[in-house]
């Protein structure tokens, strides 16, 4: 039965004649109907009688249908909504059409997101590609839906389908730079997908990529951290990657967006990278005019500017320049 | 920039619970339980919750729970864990946990415990870390988290930090600041903070901060009243929360009141609702916004509710409150945590006495640091009682029993001395307590046994770090107090309390200084 097709009030559908609807219970101060959205009152107190009464139906299942388009949060709908396809073995490739009808105006609706994933389950790894095209669809709206990621890592790990997903991120990292989610993604990607060789065979590609990525916009975070990500319990080869620390002299060297530059080179430091010359030259020339002496240390030089040009964070740069070893 | 509305704030929350016809109401009368912690919350942070009749609120309470032991989020509703929470958080704004089987309760959490540690939010089998803190936090209140696995749990939790420091809702998830909130204040709950690289952690979270002063919850995001929350109190419960601009972030949340008809909304300008208004008064009372009572970070209750549900036995502290001319300073409410897991470490520890010593000599701490130097040696003498061992090893008695003029026996109350002193050698003593051996302590040790000049001494570390120069600040001025030279010691510790470091630094020591001048009846503002 089309959701279209009901016009009629329940209380007037001769259907319905044999169920007296239950009003909500609300304690102390009961809800007085209004003028708008009586659809919505009668809905749910019919609801409240099939709910009551355990009534798995087509016509309690319908029912429920309407109760969700008319309120896609109640979650107690939902949950009596899978007891009566359970109940009636309903065919759940219908009820995966009807969740993508409901789901565009509802991106962030816990129920519905759920609701899939029961289903998709019960399907098996056939709706893999279908359940990775809805959430590109999601994500195509909103394309860093939470809700949407949440999602597609759970297709990706229970049902499959790994083979486009760093392609995919990278085609939302093209629209976006600045996706976290997507950059989030990615590492899910190059360290959980069992089509590629894990994170340090990934890794020299990954850095150039990032590499791109900050020289495109310094001051976006998300590349910064992902560069460290990939670079994980692996100090070592993090102040050895020549790759490394050469974005971070090529960012401070052009001036402007330097403060994850700075911050980057921080923690090279603090890890025993031996900064050159130029290094020097070029955190020296970030020196605001105005400023207190030199500070002999590089590191201590560096949290020394970040506490001017991050001035929200100063007392974090303050700590960390406290932090730092006494000069020898 | 203005202030906060309270009254206008009180009547919108009235109106909004009073109000079931309006269409939002009705809309979301399935999460109404949410909505009553949110806005009863509320209420008694703006020190107004006796306008409602807890009563009405506790009846209809009971009808949401279910045969299994869960609550739903209203009559006619399913059970859920985030209905379950806050069913049992208002139970405990009006003291009527004992209405609960907080056994039936127990059992239903419990049984939402999956093999892998994970919860899920009922028998649907949805999970995700959220269900994890809901879990933790409602066992916690009622006492009964030993009916949970806590090691499987917090193994869980681990495994859903990622490489930025912070945690996704499960392993592999983005890094959002609502899961490492819920993340967060569960290790906070269970005693197991040293999962958390609270640097890290810490940076990635004061990086929440944008422009307009507001927080975001993920990078490149926009910022968000509930933001103020969940950033800040997982700052606090990792005690990093200076990191932050404090000043900026209390204008954002006041530009998103909406003061003519009360209520807070997300951002400047938009609509309001009880959600961001409990959120935006949260977030100031976790930024010690006067007037507002403080809240616990981790169990997002009122600090008062969640000392009544674990000291209940001891309630009878205030009836021996030290009697100081000065109002008391409001140092301590972001410092309450460490206390919470310190409870935890006390509740699994081995049998009773040394568990309740260290849980009163933590209650010792915090009355100290809230200027309560009488209640506090009272505290340290009760730990003493239920574990003699603790005699040798307790300064913190020994730095109040000085404060209360009583020297020779704080004297005998520090590490190595077997001798009794006079009272200048034990105003000396001091120097062996505090973190950290620099330079400044070692000088300062020299000073007090050769003799020397505090203002020489003090003007040494005047330019050093922020740690030195509140130390030498504070024993020079503790040197002159022991030449009797009241003037001079005044002006120095005052400097000390007035330093940054001395604002913001969680060091006991740092306390120490404003207790300090609160005895001598000193003004350090």
């Amino acid at each position: 039965m089309d959701a279209e097709e009901h016009k009629l009030p329940l209380s007037q559908n001769p259907e319905w004649a044999d169920v007296t609807p239950i009003p909500q219970d609300d304690g102390p101060n009961p809800v007085v109907p209004i003028a708008y959205k009586p659809e919505f009152i009668e809905t749910m107190d019919y609801f409240r009688a099939v709910y009551k009464a355990n009534e798995f139906s087509l016509r309690a299942l319908q029912l429920t249908h309407q109760a969700i388009l008319l309120n896609p949060g109640n979650y107690t709908v939902w949950h009596f909504r899978r007891l009566i396809l359970d109940a009636l073995g309903i065919d759940l490739n219908e009820e995966l059409e009807f969740m993508s009808g409901i789901s565009e105006n509802n991106p962030k609706n816990y129920q519905i997101w759920h609701h899939r994933r029961w289903i998709a389950e019960k399907l098996g790894t056939d709706v893999a590609s279908k359940e990775l095209d809805f959430t590109k669809r999601m994500l195509f709206l909103d394309a860093k839906n939470y809700h949407a990621w949440s999602y597609r890592q759970w297709v990706l790990q229970t049902l499959g389908g790994w083979e486009n997903e760093l392609n995919y991120c990278h085609q939302l990292l093209e629209e976006d730079v600045f996706n976290n989610s997507a950059w989030n993604q990615r590492y899910f990607v190059v360290t959980g997908s069992p089509l590629l060789g894990g994170l340090e065979a990934m890794r020299e590609s990954e850095v150039k990529y990032t590499v791109e990525a900050i020289l495109h916009s310094p001051e976006n975070e998300s590349p910064w951290r992902y560069l460290r990500g990939l670079y994980k319990n692996d100090p070592k080869s993090w102040i050895s990657d020549p790759q490394v620390s050469s974005v971070c002299l090529k960012v401070l060297s052009a001036k402007a967006n330097h403060v994850f530059a700075l911050s980057t080179l921080l923690d090279l430091l603090s890890h025993g990278f031996q900064a050159n010359q130029e290094f020097k030259d070029a955190v020296d020339s970030l020196r605001p005019s105005n400023s207190d002496p030199p500070d002999s240390d590089l590191a201590k030089a560096i949290c020394s500017i970040l506490r001017h040009v991050d001035p929200m964070r100063v007392n974090y740069w303050t700590w960390r320049k406290n932090k730092l070893p006494l000069s020898v | 920039m203005g202030e906060l509305v309270v009254d206008k704030h009180v009547k919108y929350i009235l109106s909004v619970e009073k109000r079931k016809d309006s269409f939002e109401s009705v809309v979301l009368e399935h999460l109404r339980m949410n909505g009553a912690y949110w806005g009863l919350t509320t209420l008694d942070l703006l020190g107004k919750l006796g306008a409602l009749d807890s009563n009405e609120v506790i009846q209809w309470i009971m009808k949401c729970q279910h045969e299994s032991g869960g609550f739903a989020g209203n009559i006619g509703h399913d059970p859920h864990l985030l209905y379950t929470l806050s069913a049992v958080q208002v139970l405990a704004l009006f003291d009527k946990l004992n209405v609960l089987d907080a056994d039936k309760v127990a059992n239903y959490i419990s049984g939402l415990q999956n093999e892998d540690g994970s919860f899920s939010g009922d028998e649907w089998g949805e999970v995700d870390t959220r269900f994890s803190y809901l879990a933790i936090c409602c066992l916690s209140i009622l006492h009964r988290l030993d009916k949970m696995n806590v090691e499987k749990a917090v193994n869980y939790i681990a495994s859903c930090k990622n490489v930025d420091g912070g945690f996704g809702c499960t392993p592999g998830g983005e890094s959002h600041a609502g899961q490492i909130f819920c993340c967060v204040g569960a290790l906070a709950i269970t005693g197991s903070l040293h999962h958390v690289d609270k640097d890290l952690l810490g940076w990635w979270l004061c990086e929440r901060q944008v422009k307009s002063g507001g927080l975001n919850g993920r990078p490149e995001k926009l910022p968000d009243v509930c933001y103020s929350w969940w950033v800040l109190s997982s700052l606090i419960m990792i005690d990093r929360v200076h990191w932050i601009d404090k000043d900026k972030l209390v204008k954002f949340i006041l530009n998103c009141q909406d003061t003519e008809n009360g209520g807070i909304s997300d951002r400047p300008e938009d609509a309001v609702d009880v959600f961001h208004t409990y959120f935006g008064v949260a977030g100031l009372s976790l930024l010690e916004y006067p007037g507002l009572k403080a809240i616990d970070p981790a169990h997002a209750l009122p600090v008062d509710v969640v000392n009544r549900i674990f000291f209940q036995k001891y309630t009878n502290i205030s009836s021996r409150i030290h009697n100081l001319q000065n109002p008391l300073p409001t140092l301590t409410r972001r410092l309450f945590l460490p206390s919470v897991s310190g409870i935890w470490d006390a509740l699994t520890g081995g049998n009773n006495n040394p568990r309740e010593a260290v849980m009163a000599i933590r209650r010792g701490m915090l009355l100290f640091r809230q200027g309560d130097v009488l209640g506090s040696l009272v505290e340290f003498d009760k730990a003493i009682e239920l574990d003699t061992r603790q005699k040798a090893y307790l300064w913190q008695r020994g730095l109040s029993l000085y404060y209360v003029d009583r020297f020779e026996e704080g004297a005998e109350q520090f590490p190595n001395r077997s001798q009794l002193y006079g009272v200048d050698e034990a105003r000396k003593r001091f120097l062996e307590v505090g973190r950290d051996p620099r330079p400044v302590m070692r000088e300062a040790l020299s000073m007090f046994k050769d003799g020397g000049d505090p203002e020489k001494f003090a003007t040494a570390f005047s330019n050093g770090q922020e740690n030195e120069y509140f130390y030498a600040s504070l024993y020079a001025g503790l040197y002159h107090e022991a030449q009797k030279e009241p003037e001079a010691a005044k002006v120095q510790i005052i400097a000390a309390c007035r330093s940054p470091y001395g604002q913001r630094s969680d060091d006991y020591m740092a306390s120490l200084a404003k207790v300090h001048c609160l005895c001598r009846n000193w003004s350090s503002d």
